[in-house]
C-alpha cells in the first residue's frame, strides 16, 4: 500500500473515531451497569425474585394475576402479559388504554402461587436514566436512530483502525509496548494492542447495537405489511372487549401452546394493544434452548372464543434483531459471560480514551515542532493516529 | 525494528477467532461440555492478551 493510501486510511480512522468517541464513551459507561442490571436491581431492591419454594410445581392461573392487577388499578387496561425466562414469574403491564405507549404499572407475580411479588417502578430510578441514555438519549426514536448512526461510524472506525494497524505493525512484533520511549508512544502501543485484540468483540457489539436501534422502525414495518395481511380476514369485525365477552387469557395461552408443542409463552399482546388486533390475543411463543428461546413465533388467538386463528414465522429482519440482542447484551451465558462483557467494555473505554489522548498529544507535538522549525510538519514521529 | 518483515495478522486472527468461536459455541450449544469449550476458547484468548501486556 502506498504512503498516500496509508495517510488516507489514517485520516479515515482519525475522523470517524473522533466523530463517534463521545457517543461511544457514553454508551460504554452506561453499558457497564446495564450488564449488571440484575445484580444492581437485587442489591437496590428494584428487582425482587420469587422466593424458593422447594417441591412446589403448581402453575397458578394467569387469569387470577390479571384480575388482581386490574383490581389494583381500576379503570386501566391490560396491554401485555409476559413470562420471565429465568425465574418462575409473570408480568402484567397496564396502561390507560390497551394501545397506550407507556405503562401505568407493571406487576410481577409468582408463577407457582399467583402471589404478587413486586410492583415494578416506572420511569424513575438511576437504572431508568442509564437505560434511556444508552438507548435513546431521552429523545425517543430520533435519539435511538442517532445512536445507530454513531454505531455505523464506529464500525467504520474499527475497520479503518484494522487497516492502519496492519500497516503500522509491519515491523513490530505483536503486543509490542515501548515502555522506555515517550508516554504517547506507550499509549499508542497499548491502544493498538487492546484495539486489535478486542476487534471481534467490538465489531459484534457495535453491529448488533446498530441492528437493535432499528427494532422499532422494523417492527412498525412488520405491523403495516405482514401483520396487516395476516389479520385481513378479520378486518372490520367489532373489537372484542370484556363487555362484549372475551375469552380468558389463560385459555388463549393453552390454545397457543397446544398449537406448538415444545414451545413456551414469551409474551401476550392483549386485543387492541400495539402488538395485536382489536379482535385477537397475539401470543408470542419461544423455544427452550439458548438460541431458540430468543426466537419468537406469533400465534393469533381469537379473543371472542379462545380458538387458534392463525400462526406465522417472524420475517428475517425481526429474527435478525432477536438474534442480535443476546450478542449485544451478553446475557446468554450466566456470570462468566457477564464478567467477559464487563471486562471488554472497560477495555473499550481505555481504547476510546487513549485514542482521544493520542489525537490531542499529536496536535501538541505537531504544534511544538512547527513553532520550533517555523514551518508545519505532517507527522510528529511517523506514528499514527 | 530490525528490518525483518513479520506476520502482522497471526496473533490478532488467533485471538479474535477464539473469542468469536467461544461466543458462538456458548450461544448455539446448550450441552454443558460444549459450554466448557466456549469458556476455554475465550479464556485462552484473554490469557494470551494479558500475558502479552505483562511480558512487554
Amino acid at each position: 500500500m502506498s504512503n498516500r493510501h496509508f495517510l488516507l486510511w489514517q485520516k479515515i480512522h482519525r475522523w470517524t473515531s473522533l466523530v463517534c468517541t463521545v457517543s461511544l464513551l457514553l454508551l460504554c459507561v452506561t453499558g457497564a451497569p446495564l450488564i449488571l442490571k440484575d445484580e444492581i436491581g437485587a442489591w437496590t431492591g428494584a428487582t425482587v425474585e420469587p422466593p424458593d419454594l422447594p417441591g412446589v410445581t403448581t402453575q397458578a392461573s394467569v387469569d387470577a394475576m390479571v384480575a388482581d392487577a386490574l383490581k389494583r388499578r381500576p379503570g386501566d387496561a391490560v396491554r401485555f402479559v409476559s413470562q420471565s425466562d429465568d425465574s418462575p414469574a409473570w408480568f402484567v403491564s397496564l396502561g390507560r388504554t390497551p394501545d397506550a405507549a407507556d405503562a401505568t404499572a407493571v406487576y410481577k407475580y409468582d408463577a407457582r402461587t399467583g402471589a404478587l411479588i413486586h410492583a415494578i417502578p416506572q420511569k424513575r430510578g438511576a437504572m431508568y436514566v442509564i437505560r434511556e441514555l444508552h438507548t435513546a438519549l431521552f429523545m425517543g426514536l430520533p435519539g435511538t436512530l442517532f445512536i445507530g448512526a454513531m454505531g455505523l461510524v464506529f464500525v467504520a472506525s474499527i475497520v479503518s483502525g484494522v487497516v492502519v494497524y496492519g500497516i503500522y505493525m509491519r515491523r513490530l512484533p505483536f503486543a509490542t509496548v515501548r515502555r522506555t520511549r515517550s508516554t504517547r508512544l506507550r499509549w499508542l502501543d497499548l491502544h493498538n494492542l487492546l484495539g486489535i485484540a478486542t476487534t471481534a468483540w467490538l465489531l459484534v457489539v457495535g453491529v448488533t447495537g446498530v441492528v437493535n436501534t432499528l427494532a422499532m422502525p422494523l417492527l412498525g414495518h412488520w405491523q403495516r405489511t405482514e401483520l396487516t395481511a395476516m389479520t385481513s380476514p378479520w378486518r372490520g369485525l367489532p373489537p372484542v372487549t370484556a363487555a362484549t365477552g372475551m375469552a380468558s387469557v389463560q385459555r388463549a395461552i393453552d390454545a397457543a401452546k397446544r398449537s406448538a408443542p415444545g414451545m413456551d409463552v414469551a409474551f401476550i399482546g392483549y386485543p387492541g394493544s400495539r402488538f395485536s388486533t382489536p379482535h385477537h390475543y397475539m401470543v408470542f411463543l419461544r423455544g427452550d434452548t439458548t438460541l431458540t428461546s430468543r426466537l419468537l413465533r406469533p400465534v393469533m388467538i381469537d379473543a371472542a372464543d379462545g380458538r387458534l386463528a392463525a400462526s406465522a414465522s417472524l420475517p428475517w429482519y425481526l429474527t435478525s434483531i432477536l438474534l442480535a440482542q443476546p450478542l449485544h447484551f451478553g446475557d446468554y451465558g450466566g456470570w462468566p459471560l457477564k464478567a467477559l462483557w464487563l471486562a471488554f467494555d472497560l477495555v473499550a473505554i481505555v481504547v476510546l480514551a487513549s485514542g482521544v489522548y493520542l489525537w490531542w498529544r499529536r496536535r501538541d507535538a505537531m504544534q511544538m515542532r512547527a513553532d520550533a522549525s517555523g514551518h508545519p510538519r505532517a507527522n510528529p514521529d511517523g506514528e499514527h493516529p | 525494528m530490525n528490518g525483518k518483515r513479520i506476520n502482522v495478522w497471526r496473533w490478532p486472527i488467533a485471538l479474535n477467532a477464539a473469542i468469536v468461536c467461544g461466543l458462538a459455541v456458548a450461544l448455539l450449544c446448550d450441552a454443558q461440555p460444549l459450554r466448557w469449550i466456549a469458556w476455554i476458547l475465550v479464556g485462552w484468548s484473554l490469557a494470551t492478551i494479558g500475558y502479552a501486556v505483562w511480558r512487554r
